[in-house]
């Protein structure tokens, strides 16, 4: 813990850093997605529509109205949380498969209609940060390090969410929708209200990443906001890593993001499609041979076993 | 005026021929095995690719090379069963999405490694031609890719009423058990069912090849269509993928027109969550188990 | 490999240990140290090396691809002709990075580029939208690049270390408006843009300035790229009475444009702008139905001698006429050695001051349409202008402004 606190004035490499930050920050996003994916087994892949809003949130207020970045992202994060009841109220109607596709599907709309925005959000084009050069007040640091710790303070509040809440009598509702909704239902769990609760939570700490992505990139547009890899990334960190557990996320990022960055760097100029078919191939191999995730090699403890006893219906 | 909305009617329709196709192989797939596959699209991908290098290597029209892609992808669906769809079965749903979803995933980037990024595209002789038919302009490769793709779709509807085989397609995707205890066997049926869809996406894309171009990434763009239009003709039911395919290809096209030529997807996901609002078990009522 | 496990160490820690480390990192997180790239030690000798990022995969891989073949070529050619004198004729080392179509990857890359080598310029990256990344991270880097990509907003915000000695978007719009002066009296003219920043810059130009050059615009229609079907599209062209078609596309969409309009019968005259009309590949891929047709280019294989040369050298290699973008890179590289000569130094903030003074009328860096180089403050050229092409007998030619017409234009 004290390692990954000194590691900035360690490590020099700026490249390092970097896939450090990524680490950091995908693992926040899968943390952010776990709430509702892992735990309430509600299976979205479309989370980047909270990442997109907590992005163009706060860059909206800080190009337009000069407002810092550090009020931005808690706009950004109550902007998507509010955005998440209606499209929960929509979504939570299908179950399974059709609800990710409705996610899905939402992620789509909202970048399309941002396209289309071109007035005040600059539409396909998007818009850059203005260069402030050295200004931690309006979340721009000169160097690496103040993005690393910002991301590693917001992971923390992540994972400290996430125990809280598992500690919590939440916790407990949200297994039970996860393992069988409409029993928790018939025993009294106020289920409908447990999915929008978490979403809401599960949406606001998400878009707290897409503003921080914002400021690390320097750049915003619908397609990167609203990125569809963003939404399967949040995903795949968890199941890889362990869904339903607390360091799951971190575990899967750790694995994922660096072996991406470096296979990218190494094969550099003209295998695009590898760094993904590795993803897929690891994705693939532990759902067939672990769907619990890793995790489950780094604890003594059995495998829970991810089987369900009845095949879920749409 | 009136001229206008027709054209843009017919243009949707004829589309919507294609997405009419892949929505009833996404359909089938999930009424009979009850997984929704997300490599559909990779699939219709694929049959692109296939008729692709016959028509440019051996010269054969893409028509023609149905007769190829079509048992080929129905085989691949006979061992995508087999060797990956079988184990998830039961699993609960994360380990059902995200397999497909890695397939995906997996078939797209295959196919970039191996074909490049690059648009391929094959010239027929009718490629470029079209009908009249008053003051409407009708293509002529995509009049044909609608009626052969009609064609198969009835021919699936055909099969599953009346053949013995496609009733018990049908028993298994109403009651797994009570079809076992009448001596289906779920393995075989849910082979069949996994190999005719991908077969229909297989022709899809044969039918697509004159007039469309090939990529690793162009499956996604008719998927999602076909996803929209599984949920708003009720999932597992299969005339209704095919009247919701079409339904989708003509507002899709009555959007670009009347509200905008970046509005089209937008429309569609507009059905979708009016669906979802109003009706959420779709067009078709009560699904079908 | 410490960085690898690290993460994973955390991972063991309780939460009681956590809790209390994240007090000290309170503490230990006012500590805040700078870290700019690695300091450039002065090399006296050779080689002085540049960076170029392009799409070589992804949606604009094909381009990408000959971006690539060009700056190899030219890079051949500068040190083939002595490098760079006054470095004691220290070669050009070009290292490459695939952005793959990706405004992500493109932000990544070019920062590792520039960190992990000492680079004294770096060029790229082909689409405007991915530009424009590269330039927000280069100005915060402090390092020069060139390009030429078109939007106007490389030229906007204050910056020192961005370069562009082509036309803007502005300007092809203009030009797109007075080439349809040529071809019809009074031009009723549709216009349809893909909606990124190639598209959007081109089309705002044209909204702008139509009204000025006495164009009528009768259709305004900011679409998706990819669409599966071009026919809803071509309807609306029809139905808006235009008598000329622009379109701002890249090479896919164009295709598909082109063929439907002939599939529905609306035979009117088309500008296919830049972009993917100005490849090769847009021939081959259209055919016959490609003669005629119209567009703008920032740079053509037949403006004056030198880029007859040029086109000589990589059709020898590459089999196919050098396009637009490709052609200006080869440019770019010289215009890069010019800078390096009147530096006399590899380093990055010299090679840009250098740049910033460059007046130079003669040679390969001064291939541009016109023949003249001299950058303003805003890293405009002040002398660039775009050239009016047509496709004639299988090849581009460019056919306006009068002087730089090297074949008539032809009349459909």
């Amino acid at each position: 813990m004290l390692v990954s606190l000194a590691l900035p004035l360690v490590v020099t490499n700026a490249f390092a850093i970097d896939i450090l930050i990524r680490v950091l920050l995908f693992a926040f996003i899968g943390v952010a997605w776990n709430l509702m994916g892992g735990y309430a087994k509600q299976l979205s892949l479309g989370h980047a529509a909270y990442f997109g809003l907590g992005a163009y949130t706060s860059t909206i207020l800080l190009v337009r109205f000069g407002i810092s970045p550090w009020v931005g992202i808690l706009a950004g994060g109550v902007v998507a949380m509010l955005a998440s009841v209606p499209i929960g109220a929509l979504c939570f109607r299908l179950r399974g498969p059709y609800f990710a596709i409705a996610t899905i599907a939402t992620a789509q709309v909202l970048m399309l209609l941002f396209l289309k925005f071109r007035d005040f959000a600059w539409g396909a084009e998007g818009t850059t940060i203005p260069n402030l050069g050295n200004a931690p007040l309006m979340m721009q640091f000169p160097g690496k390090a103040g993005y690393y710790y910002l991301a590693l303070v917001l992971l923390a509040i992540g994972l400290v969410i996430t125990r809280l809440i598992e500690r919590s009598w939440m916790g407990y509702y949200l297994i039970a929708v996860g393992e069988d909704q409409d029993a928790a239902e018939a025993i009294g769990v106020n289920v409908p209200r447990i999915k929008r609760d978490i979403y809401m939570i599960s949406a606001f700490l998400t878009a707290l990443a897409g503003t921080f992505y914002v400021q690390y990139i320097y750049f915003i547009d619908p397609a990167t906001a609203f990125s569809f890899n963003v939404s399967v990334e949040a995903a795949l960190v968890s199941i890889v890593g362990g869904i339903g557990t607390l360091w799951g996320p971190v575990l899967g990022t750790a694995l994922l993001e660096p072996t991406s960055a470096l296979l990218q760097s190494w094969l550099g100029s003209g295998r695009g499609g590898v760094q993904l078919i590795v993803y897929a191939a690891i994705l693939m191999a532990v759902i067939l041979w672990r769907p619990s995730g890793l995790i489950g090699l780094l604890t003594r403890r059995a495998d829970a076993p991810e089987a369900e006893s009845a095949p879920v219906n749409g | 005026m009136a001229a206008i909305i027709a054209q843009a009617v017919v243009n949707g329709l004829l589309i919507g021929g294609i997405y009419a196709l892949v929505s009833v192989g996404v359909t089938l797939i999930f009424g009979v095995v009850k997984i929704v596959n997300f490599a559909q699209g990779e699939f219709v991908m694929i049959g692109m690719y296939i008729s692709y290098f016959l028509a440019t290597f051996l010269g054969i029209d893409p028509l023609v090379a149905l007769a190829v892609s079509m048992p080929t992808l129905f085989i691949i669906g006979l061992l995508l069963q087999r060797f990956l769809i079988r184990r998830v079965l039961g699993l609960g749903d994360m380990p059902q999405i995200f397999l497909t979803f890695a397939l995906s995933l997996l078939l797209m980037n295959g196919a970039l490694l191996v074909f490049s990024a690059n648009y391929r595209t094959v010239q027929t002789a009718y490629s470029e031609s079209a009908v009249h038919v008053g003051p409407l302009y009708v293509s002529v490769a995509k009049l044909i890719a609608f009626v052969v793709a009609m064609a198969l779709s009835a021919a699936l509807s055909f099969f599953l009423r009346v053949t013995d085989l496609g009733k018990a397609m049908r028993a298994a995707a109403q009651n797994r058990d009570v079809a076992m205890l009448m001596g289906i066997n779920p393995d075989r049926v849910f082979g069949v069912a996994v190999g005719l869809s991908l077969a229909l996406a297989g022709a899809a894309g044969s039918l697509l090849m004159p007039f469309y171009p090939v990529y690793p990434t162009v499956g996604q763009v008719f998927v999602l269509m076909a996803f929209v239009a599984v949920v708003l003709g009720t999932l597992g039911n299969v005339k209704g993928a095919l009247i919701a395919g079409l339904m989708m290809g003509v507002a899709e096209s009555l959007g670009i027109q009347f509200i905008g030529a970046d509005s089209g997807l937008l429309v569609v996901f507009a059905m979708l969550l009016l669906t979802l609002a109003v009706r959420p078990s779709g067009l078709f009522g009560g699904s079908t188990r | 490999m410490d960085k690898l496990r690290t993460p994973a160490q955390q991972r063991r820690y309780g939460r009681r240990e956590f809790l209390t480390t994240a007090a000290r990192g309170a503490i230990a997180g006012g500590v805040l140290a700078a870290y700019g790239g690695a300091p450039i030690a002065a090399e006296a000798a050779e080689p002085v090396n540049i960076g170029g990022l392009y799409p070589v995969t992804g949606s604009f891989g094909q381009i990408g691809q000959g971006c690539v073949n060009a700056a190899k070529l030219a890079v051949q050619m500068v040190n083939d002709a002595g490098g760079i004198k006054s470095l004691g004729g220290a070669k050009l080392n070009l290292i490459l990075s695939d952005v793959q179509s990706d405004t992500t990857v493109t932000r990544t890359e070019t920062e590792r580029l520039i960190t992990s080598n000492k680079l004294s310029a770096i060029h790229g990256c082909y689409a405007s939208a991915l530009t424009l990344i590269a330039s927000e991270v280069a100005e915060r880097a402090k390092m020069p690049l060139i390009t030429g990509s078109s939007s106007d907003q490389l030229n906007a915000g204050n910056r020192l270390y961005t370069f562009t000695p082509f036309c803007r978007a502005s300007q092809f719009a203009q030009a797109q408006l007075r080439m349809a002066k040529l071809v019809s009296d009074k031009p009723k003219v549709a216009v349809v843009f893909e909606n990124t920043a190639f598209g959007t810059s081109t089309s705002k130009g044209l909204s702008d300035q139509a009204p000025g050059e006495g164009v009528e615009i009768v259709m305004f229609e900011p679409y998706s790229a990819g669409f599966t079907d071009a026919s809803p599209l071509i309807n609306k062209v029809k139905a808006s009475g235009a008598n000329m078609l622009f379109a701002v596309s890249y090479l896919t969409d164009l295709v598909q444009i082109v063929r439907t309009m002939k599939q529905n019968g609306v035979r009117i005259p088309i500008n296919g702008g830049s972009g993917g009309f100005v490849i090769p590949d847009f021939y081959k891929s259209v055919g016959k139905d490609a003669e005629g047709l119209l567009g703008v280019a920032h740079w053509n294989h037949d403006i004056d001698a030198d880029a007859q040369r040029v086109n000589a050298a990589y059709k020898k290699l590459y089999g196919e006429f050098i396009f637009e973008y490709a052609g200006g890179l080869v440019a770019q590289t010289f215009m890069l050695a010019a800078a390096l000569e009147r530096a006399a130094s590899p380093d990055p903030q010299k090679v840009r001051d250098a740049l910033a003074a460059l007046v130079v009328s003669r040679g390969y860096a001064a291939m541009t349409p016109g023949g003249r180089l001299k950058f303003e403050r805003d890293g405009k050229n002040v002398y660039a202008h775009p050239v009016g092409v047509q496709w004639q007998s299988g090849d581009l030619v460019t056919v306006f402004p009068k002087e730089d017409a090297r074949t008539p234009l032809l009349k459909t």
